[in-house]
Formats: C-alpha cells, sequence, structure tokens
C-alpha cells in the first residue's frame, strides 16, 4: 500500500472519531452553548479534513484553495448579516 | 482544424450543430434582441397605459404581468445575454485562444437560456404569468398568487440559473487557463476583464437565485413554509434575493464597463488612464458588491447595527465607481478623440451612468429611503444605472465589434441617428420619473397634477423604441451592402482586430503570443495538433429539449415530464459517450493556475458555485430557526440514530472513492471495480435508511407542511438526497466503463473530478448531521 | 414645515440634491470641455503614446490626480453617511408621550385600531402637534405604507411589526398609499390621514362606542 493510501485510511479513522466524539460531547452534562459550539467547531474540522486529504487541496497549489474559500467567504457574510438582522425580533 | 466541418452559415444544421464560440455569440445576440423587442413591447404597452391613469389598456392583473415580465426578461433574458453575445465572440478572440474551453458547454448554455426563456413565454398562455413584480416577494408569490404560470416561469427561471452556472464555469477557465503566452491577468482587454469579474460574481451569486427559487418552488408545490410562515416569510426572502440581486446589478454592467475601456482607447488614440487602480477598483465593487444587498430592505426593520452596516457599505462603494469614471474621463485630456458611433454610445452611456450613480448614494441612505422606497425615484435611479448604463453601453460594443462579426461596416450616419434618438428618447423617458419621486412603482392609478410628466415619459419611450428599429435596419441592411471592413477598421490596439474579419473558426493563422512584450505569432504546426478538433454537437440542444420538457410536464400533464427525463437520459449519455475534441494549447499564460489542469479547474468552480447553494439553503435554516420562538429539542423530532448511520455511511463512501482512485492509479483494476462498487452500495445504503426515516416521519403525520422544523428537514434533507442521487446514476456510468477497464493509469483523473463532488455532498452531510440532528 | 419627519426629509435631501447636482455638473461639464476641445480634426496629429496595434495595454500615469479626486468624493460621502446617522437617530427615537395606533395592511385595504380598541378602515384620524407612533403589521402579504406629502414610509410584514412616527403641525388630509406590489389590488389600496385640530379630534374620540 502506498503512502497515499495510509493517509487515507488514517484521515477516515479520525474522521469516524471526530463524529463518535460529536455523539459523546452531546450526551455530556455540560452548558447546551459549549455543547453546540464544539459539536459545529467538529464539524468544521472534518469538513477541513475531506477538503484537505480527500479533495487532495493540501496536494494543489494554494491558488485552488484560495478559489474555494472566496465561495464559503461569500456564504459566511450572508449567514452573518442575515441572521444578525432579525436579532431580538419578535415574529408572531 | 478543418473549416470545413462547419455546414455554411445558411444552414439550420449549422445553427442547431454548432459549437462554436462565435456562432453561439451570434445565436446569443439574436435571441437577446428578440427578447429586447418582446421586453419593450411589453413596456410601451404599460407605458400607453400609464399615459391617462382614466385609460383601460390594461387591467390590474394585466398591468402587473407586463410590469414583471418586462422587468425579469429585461434584466435576465436581455442584458446578460446581450453581454454574453460579446463575450462569447470577443473573449476567446482578445485573449488568444481557438475556442472557449468547453466548446459543447457553451453551446449547452446558449440551449438553457433559449428554452429558459421559452418556459417563461409559455406561462403567458398558462392562466397567468408571473404577475408579483420581478423581485418575487414573499409572501404574495408564494402563499397568496395560486397560478399555474407562475409555477412554469419560476421554472424558467431555474434553467437560467442552469445555464449561467454552465457558462460561469466555461468562462473562469477559458480565462484563467487559455490566455497567449505573455497575457498577463493585468494586461487583459479591459472588456475581457471585465467579462471575468462578472462570471466571478456570477459564480456566487446565481446560487442564491437557485436556491431561493427552489426554496419558493417547494413552497408552492411541495408545500413547505419557508415563506408561508411568518418566521421565515417576507424577510428571508429578501436576505436570499437581494444577495444575488445586488451583485447581479453589477454583474449586468461590468461587461459595458469593459465597453468603455477598450472603445475609449480606440476611439481617443491614448492609454487609459490609471488602467492599474481601475482594474483594482473593479475588484473592490466586485468583491463589496457582496455585502451591500441590505439597502433594498432598509424599512423591513432590520436590526440597527445592521442597517448602519449596509449604509456604509452602500455609499461607500461610490468609491471604487468614482476613481473609475473619472480615470474614464481623464482618459479624454490630451486624447485625439473620434466620435465615431462606438465612442459616442459610450460617452452618452458614461453619462448616464454619472446621474444614475449620484442617484445610487441618495438611496443608500436610509433616511432618504423612508421617502424614496418603492417610488418612481427607484425606477429611474436603476434605468439609468442598468438600460443607460449596462443596455446602451453593450450597444456601443454591437457597434464596437459589428464590423470584426460581420466583415462589413455599419452605416455611420444610421448610427448617429439612433444615438441622438437614444439620448433624446431615453432622458424624456427616465428624467421625468425621478421628478414623480413620491408617486409609488408599479400602479396604473395615480394623481392627476403627475400626468404631464408621466405623458412625456411615455413619448420619451416610444422615441426610444424606434431608436432601436433605426440599430436593426441598420445591422441587417449593412450586413449586405455595408462596406468591407478589413481587419482593423478602428486602427484599435487589442488582439481580436489581428486576424481577419470574421475570423477563421480557429481564429488566428498560427499561435497568438506576447512572449516578448509585443504581439507575433508562432506558425501552426500541423503535425503537433493531431486530431482535428470537433465543432459540431447535436447533444447541448438535445439536453436542453429534455429539460426544457420534463419541467414543462410539472405544470401541464405529468406524460410530457416522464418523456422529458427519458430524453434527458439519452442525451446525458449520448453527450458523455460522443468523441468531441477540444485541445488546450500547450503553451498560454495560466497565473495563478498553472499547475491546476483545466478539468479541475472547471469541477472546483462548479463546486464553488453547489459551495453557495448548499450555503444559501442551510443560512435559510439557522435564519428561520433563530427567528423561531421555540424549536423542537434534539432527539425528539429527528431520531438521532438515523442521524449518526447515515453519517457512517457516507464518511466511509468518501474512503472507498478514494480508495477507488488509489486502485485505478496503480492499474489495478479488481481494486477499482470493486471500490466504486462499494460506493454504490454505501450510497444506496444511505438513500434507503434516508427513505426509512422519512416514512417514519410521514407515518406520524409529520410531513413537508407540518413546521418550519419538518419543512427545513425535508427540504434540506431532500436537495441533499438528490445530490446523492446523481452522485449514484453517475457511479453507475463510472462503474459500467471501470468493467470494461477504463480508468486504469492515465484515466484515473476521472474519478479524482468524481470525487471532488462526492466529497463535497459528503461534507454537506458532516454539516446537516449536527445542525438539524444534535445541536 | 408640515411635520417631523419632512423636517429631518427636507434638511437631508437639500444637501444630498445640493452636492448631487454640483457633482453631476462639474463632472459632466469638464467631461464635454475635454470632448470639445480634443475632437479629431482632419490631419490633427496622433499623440505620442497612441496604442500600436499588437501592443499590450499601456497605461498614463497619474494616480496624484486621481488620489485628489477621490479623496475629495470620500470627504463628501463621509459627510452624507454622518448626516444620514443623525437624520436616523430622530427617526428611529419616537417622543414617549406619542399616541400609539396600530395598523394592519390587508388586501387591499388599511385597518386602524386606537389606543381605546376603536378600529377604523381606511381612515386614520390624528390631531394636530401631537406625536404619533404608528406599529405597522400586515395580516397577509408584504406591504408598504406611504404618507405622501408627509415623508413617512414603513413596510408592513406578516408577522412582524415596525415602528414609524411622525408629529404633523398643520391640519389637513394626506393620502396613504401602498409601496409594495401586492396583487390585483395594489394601485387602489389607498386610505386617508386626517390631521383635525386637537379639540375637534378629542370630542370625536370622546364620543367613539368601542364595543
Amino acid at each position: 500500500m502506498g503512502l497515499r493510501v495510509w493517509v487515507y485510511l488514517s484521515v477516515f479513522a479520525a474522521l469516524v472519531l471526530m463524529t463518535v466524539l460529536e455523539l459523546i460531547l452531546f450526551g455530556m452534562p455540560l452548558p447546551r452553548l459549549i455543547i453546540d459550539m464544539s459539536i459545529v467547531g467538529l464539524a468544521g474540522g472534518k469538513a477541513l479534513l475531506i477538503a484537505l486529504f480527500f479533495q487532495h487541496l493540501a496536494y494543489e497549489p494554494r491558488s485552488l484553495s484560495a478559489f474555494a474559500l472566496l465561495g464559503i467567504g461569500s456564504v459566511v457574510a450572508f449567514l452573518f448579516l442575515s441572521v444578525y438582522s432579525i436579532m431580538g425580533i419578535a415574529f408572531r | 482544424m478543418d473549416p470545413q466541418q462547419l455546414p455554411p452559415g445558411h444552414s439550420i444544421k449549422r445553427w442547431l450543430l454548432t459549437t462554436n464560440h462565435k456562432d453561439v455569440g451570434i445565436l446569443y445576440l439574436v435571441t437577446s434582441l428578440y427578447f429586447l423587442v418582446l421586453g419593450g413591447i411589453l413596456a410601451l404597452v404599460f407605458r400607453l397605459q400609464l399615459a391617462d391613469p382614466g385609460l383601460n389598456i390594461l387591467s390590474p392583473p394585466a398591468f402587473n404581468q407586463a410590469v414583471t415580465i418586462h422587468g425579469l426578461v429585461m434584466v435576465l433574458f436581455v442584458v446578460s445575454p446581450l453581454a454574453f453575445a460579446l463575450a462569447n465572440y470577443v473573449v476567446p478572440l482578445q485573449i488568444g485562444a481557438r475556442d472557449l474551453a468547453f466548446p459543447r458547454l457553451n453551446a449547452l448554455s446558449y440551449w438553457l437560456y433559449l428554452f429558459g426563456g421559452l418556459l417563461v413565454m409559455i406561462s403567458f398562455f398558462q392562466d397567468r404569468t408571473l404577475d408579483v413584480g420581478w423581485t418575487l416577494y414573499q409572501p404574495l408569490s408564494s402563499a397568496f398568487s395560486p397560478y399555474v404560470g407562475v409555477n412554469t416561469g419560476g421554472l424558467g427561471l431555474a434553467l437560467l440559473t442552469a445555464s449561467v452556472t454552465v457558462s460561469t464555469v466555461n468562462f473562469v477557465v477559458t480565462i484563467f487557463r487559455s490566455r497567449a503566452k505573455g497575457l498577463r491577468l493585468t494586461a487583459l482587454p479591459m472588456f475581457t476583464l471585465g467579462v471575468l469579474l462578472t462570471v466571478l460574481m456570477m459564480l456566487y451569486a446565481f446560487p442564491a437565485l437557485l436556491a431561493g427559487i427552489i426554496l419558493l418552488s417547494s413552497d408552492r408545490i411541495l408545500g413547505t413554509v419557508y415563506f408561508t410562515s411568518p418566521e421565515g416569510g417576507a424577510i428571508l426572502w429578501d436576505h436570499i434575493f437581494w444577495f444575488f440581486g445586488h451583485p447581479e446589478v453589477y454583474i449586468v454592467l461590468f461587461p459595458a464597463l469593459g465597453v468603455f475601456g477598450d472603445v475609449l482607447v480606440t476611439f481617443s488614440r491614448r492609454p487609459l488612464f490609471a488602467r492599474r487602480i481601475i482594474i483594482a477598483a473593479m475588484v473592490v465593487v466586485a468583491a463589496l458588491s457582496f455585502l451591500v444587498w441590505g439597502h433594498h430592505m432598509f424599512l423591513t426593520g432590520m436590526h440597527p447595527d445592521v442597517r448602519r452596516a449596509f449604509t456604509v457599505t452602500t455609499i461607500a462603494i461610490s468609491l471604487p465607481f468614482d476613481a473609475i469614471i473619472l480615470s474614464f474621463i481623464y482618459t479624454l485630456a490630451k486624447a485625439r478623440i473620434e466620435l465615431k458611433t462606438p465612442m459616442l454610445f459610450v460617452l452618452g452611456s458614461i453619462a448616464i451612468f454619472i446621474i444614475g450613480g449620484i442617484t445610487g448614494v441618495f438611496l443608500g441612505s436610509i433616511a432618504l429611503d423612508y421617502v424614496l422606497r418603492g417610488t418612481y425615484f427607484v425606477v429611474a435611479h436603476f434605468h439609468y444605472t442598468m438600460a443607460g448604463g449596462a443596455l446602451v453601453g453593450l450597444i456601443a460594443g454591437v457597434y464596437y465589434w459589428y464590423p470584426k462579426m460581420t466583415g462589413r461596416m455599419f452605416s455611420e450616419k444610421l448610427g448617429r441617428l439612433q444615438f441622438i434618438l437614444t439620448m433624446i428618447g431615453f432622458n424624456m423617458l427616465y428624467f421625468p420619473l425621478f421628478l414623480s419621486w413620491e408617486m409609488p412603482r408599479r400602479v396604473p392609478i395615480y394623481v392627476e397634477s403627475l400626468m404631464p410628466l408621466q405623458q412625456v415619459a411615455t413619448i420619451g419611450g416610444f422615441i426610444f423604441g424606434v431608436s432601436f428599429l433605426v440599430m436593426f435596419w441598420n445591422l441587417l441592411y449593412s450586413l449586405r451592402y455595408g462596406e468591407p471592413a478589413g481587419n482593423n477598421p478602428w486602427g484599435a490596439h487589442t488582439l481580436e482586430w489581428m486576424t481577419e474579419s470574421p475570423p477563421p473558426p480557429h481564429n488566428f493563422d498560427g499561435t497568438p503570443t506576447f512572449a516578448d512584450g509585443r504581439l507575433s505569432f508562432i506558425a501552426a504546426n500541423g503535425a503537433a495538433h493531431g486530431e482535428p478538433e470537433t465543432h459540431l454537437s447535436p447533444w447541448p440542444f438535445m439536453l436542453s429539449l429534455a429539460s426544457f420538457t420534463a419541467l414543462l410536464g410539472l405544470t401541464t400533464h405529468i406524460m410530457v415530464s416522464i418523456v422529458g427525463v427519458g430524453l434527458l437520459a439519452f442525451s446525458v449519455l449520448g453527450f458523455a459517450g460522443e468523441r468531441f475534441i477540444s485541445r488546450e494549447d500547450p503553451l498560454g499564460e495560466r497565473w495563478p493556475f498553472d499547475r491546476v489542469d483545466r478539468m479541475k479547474l472547471a469541477w472546483w468552480t462548479f463546486i464553488s458555485s453547489e459551495v453557495v447553494l448548499f450555503g444559501v439553503v442551510l443560512s435559510a435554516y439557522v435564519y428561520v430557526r433563530t427567528a423561531s420562538a421555540t424549536w423542537p429539542a434534539p432527539g425528539t423530532l429527528l431520531d438521532i440514530g438515523h442521524g449518526a448511520m447515515n453519517t457512517f455511511i457516507l464518511l466511509t463512501s468518501s474512503l472507498t472513492v478514494v480508495l477507488a482512485l488509489a486502485s485505478a492509479r496503480t492499474g489495478n483494476r479488481t481494486g477499482t471495480v470493486g471500490f466504486l462498487a462499494a460506493t454504490l452500495a454505501l450510497g444506496a445504503l444511505f438513500l434507503f435508511n434516508k427513505y426509512g426515516e422519512w416514512s417514519e416521519l410521514f407515518s406520524h403525520g409529520i410531513t413537508f407542511s407540518s413546521s418550519l422544523p419538518a419543512s427545513t428537514f425535508f427540504l434540506t434533507t431532500g436537495i441533499h438526497g438528490a445530490h446523492v442521487f446523481a452522485g449514484l446514476l453517475a457511479l453507475g456510468y463510472l462503474l459500467a466503463r471501470a468493467l470494461k477497464g477504463a480508468y486504469l493509469g492515465k484515466g484515473h483523473e476521472t474519478l479524482e473530478y468524481f470525487g471532488y463532488y462526492w466529497h463535497f455532498v459528503d461534507i454537506v452531510w458532516v454539516f446537516i448531521f449536527p445542525l438539524f440532528y444534535l445541536v | 414645515m408640515v411635520a417631523t419627519t419632512v423636517e429631518i426629509f427636507m434638511s437631508l435631501w437639500s444637501i444630498f440634491s445640493t452636492l448631487g447636482v454640483l457633482v453631476g455638473v462639474v463632472v459632466m461639464s469638464y467631461m464635454i470641455y475635454l470632448i470639445v476641445k480634443n475632437r479629431a480634426r482632419p490631419g490633427g496629429p496622433e499623440p505620442e503614446d497612441a496604442p500600436k496595434p499588437g501592443e499590450l495595454p499601456r497605461e498614463q500615469k497619474g494616480a496624484k490626480k486621481l488620489l485628489i479626486s477621490v479623496v475629495l468624493s470620500a470627504s463628501i460621502v463621509l459627510t452624507l453617511i454622518s448626516l444620514t446617522f443623525i437624520a436616523l437617530d430622530s427617526l428611529d427615537t419616537p417622543p414617549a408621550d406619542a399616541m400609539e395606533v396600530k395598523v394592519v395592511a390587508f388586501q387591499w385595504g388599511w385597518r386602524f385600531i386606537y389606543p381605546n380598541g376603536y378600529e377604523s378602515v381606511g381612515e386614520l384620524r390624528i390631531p394636530r402637534g401631537t406625536p404619533v407612533k404608528l406599529y405597522v403589521t400586515s395580516q397577509d402579504v408584504f406591504h408598504n405604507m406611504g404618507i405622501i406629502g408627509l415623508r413617512l414610509k414603513v413596510d408592513a410584514i406578516p408577522g412582524k411589526t415596525n415602528i414609524a412616527w411622525t408629529r404633523v403641525y398643520e391640519t389637513g388630509v394626506y393620502d396613504i398609499r401602498c409601496f409594495e406590489l401586492c396583487g390585483d389590488g395594489h394601485g387602489v389600496m389607498i386610505g386617508k390621514l386626517v390631521v383635525m385640530d386637537p379639540e375637534e379630534f378629542n370630542s370625536w374620540y370622546s364620543s367613539l362606542q368601542v364595543s
């Protein structure tokens, strides 16, 4: 087995572990906010691992990662401003 | 390269099958002008109605349909496609390419656009076409508009967004990967630069529109409650629509800015003033354009911080525009200005755009918006920018490149006549509307004191309309009787003028290069070219016809859809199996993607559009959850077991895809086939598990329309599931070919590209799982 | 001045429009001057740096000239933003003693609910000189309530209440119209605002029979 395959297998193991960690965190007696933030953070970490090692961004020129980040940046702007705009507003 | 491959211009076969960028450009040009006539006639009809509120030309529903379709057609089916007509024809010539990177996809964009337009037109003959304003505000266009034609029109828009996505991918890859040696990004002609920034904005804006249309159609057809519930409703739609809608304003404008740049240099015989600052300013505008949408919703009662932020960004975006327009004007100093038709239109368009820009600053001020919102001031402002700046600017482009496209000169006299009529008609039409700044938009009934202003506008509208007849006559007449143009009638310096008019199918004899800082041609080496490139394919037309049929059936008869889906499957296989040769030149300027091959770049561009699509759908979920006072606790509505199991299934399927790739790379056929089959099985298992989860929910009476938590869950995982399903179809195809020994060694890239898609779908699930099940 | 909202609007409007017209006239005159002055005359010389066919693009240097122009516009823009924020503060802070009226927009008309519970459709009566605070919402689709002449506008959105206020100094009658396309009757969704003499208003208001 080549080096790549070992990387694939370790990344997969990490993804599974992180998912199990999400499930464990879910049942922990911690404040809801901390649990939620950690779970979403873990999801972001998993996404990053997949993008870097399964989609091979880690081995591609930086320009491609930068290009991919543009789309994510625009989504973050949309999410942040649209949700902020209704903070503290009651809908019936 | 065999020019004989293309049938002659008078044969219908040529125009149905062509994939050559110049032919596709002409098709775009003719079609967009056709829609211009359609949108223009609608405008003249309601202008007549507006000449006198007592007239009964249009009933209120007819009036609403006329203004709605006028707006949609002009913005989405006229101005942008007209820009892409020029872009199709000119961009490959300006960068020294033989064609776009993906000629068949280019033809596909055109046909999808045409058939999207046809769907919108068919909706006229159903009960009612879209009558809810081109902005499709909610909940008017979801819960309060029961008409079938509105569904059809919406599907037409969906087809258009598909067309735009395909051409975005194509132009991004072409401009990044197919430039002549030495043609750095900053050395690109202004028009190509404008198009590059345009497609980058399209890449992130149009998927948001697609997401909006999917949510809206789902509300209308499946009964979800995104926009019919107060927590989602009007404001959620506003955010989604204007997140697309404001960049769209610059999307229609930027190609015209590019025309300004090229025409100004040619006819003032001077280099552009502060060219690099113009480029930097355009980049700033393109980026900022995604941060200003909130000024369309100042009065919706957004959080004060957000309103202030949007005021600052909106007014601030006028600064880079300042730099751009002033540089254009400073270019005229110490120049030798030839007032030929294209130059006249550019100067006129800049003057009009200045007025549009200044009045735009007014609308960026919330306090003034308390008065100007929803009035004719807004109508006047955006016509000064989008009709005067963009459309009139693009007409300059049509005149400028007409000799290149046809090999003939147009009549200068008629060109000037049109210019005079355009300037008089345009200003008579739209300036009085500024003065009607307290009159509501989209109403046929208004106070009598405004009648004189409205009547002047109507007369202006007809003069503006006649000016286009002059143009059509000029363009048609000169096609046959115009003076021969020669290669470079304007004495321009850019590359498109360094070949014949019209150019041969392969554009240049030899390969253009700027490697020594000046243009030279490397003689074509026949042996290196190998097999001739292909210029004809029936599949773009067939695919579009099939999609059209499948969608039309949704609002007419389900049998039509079934035929359409069958045709679609047939066309997809035909498209995939066709032997179509289009080579990338081995020489070329490709920064910053030198080491990213064109298929890879194309896939990543496509994935970017998918990122925005899912990003908006997931944001909509976060938004309605934030807006809702209550939300079921995790584990109550949804069974965490199902979600966790599907997470593990999909993660494993990602592993099997990369293992299939690794096997293919080393030429291991058993491994390739085995891991592909395993992926297929895991994908099917995922969908089966999902099916179980959904039927369980349905059996408890929880459906699309039950509540926002149910709606968001079903639709988000439904769109995701559809992506998994599409992936399974592709996997079936890959598996069938792998069984015959494909992809081993050299062909393994195909599996890599498929992996991009499959892993992306996996990543989406990685977010769906915690957001819907755990948090 | 007719009303507070008119005051706020007019002071801002006059600054915007003065500056706007000024900038527009200066820029356009300069452009026309350059065009007239530099029109090509037959036999006239070609500029020295004229682009030659096949050349890569060059540029005219002039960052300084442009910088001055942009700094000038930036200062105008900053002024406009701060003036807007000042005006916005008054629009966002209704006086505490305002009379509060609930407005419900519907397809196609306006319903007004007074503090004492009295409801009327189509006509809103208010006393002269008293600040009025409007709580605006909609029972069906997205409308926008605009009072022509009072420079006042507010979105009427189902599920959400938006607030606007004004104080009118003169008696009179104003048109209330819908400024957001809301269906077939959008054009006839017209209401009236009647500003009454305070005494007349009080006698009318106290005579109301509220069920």
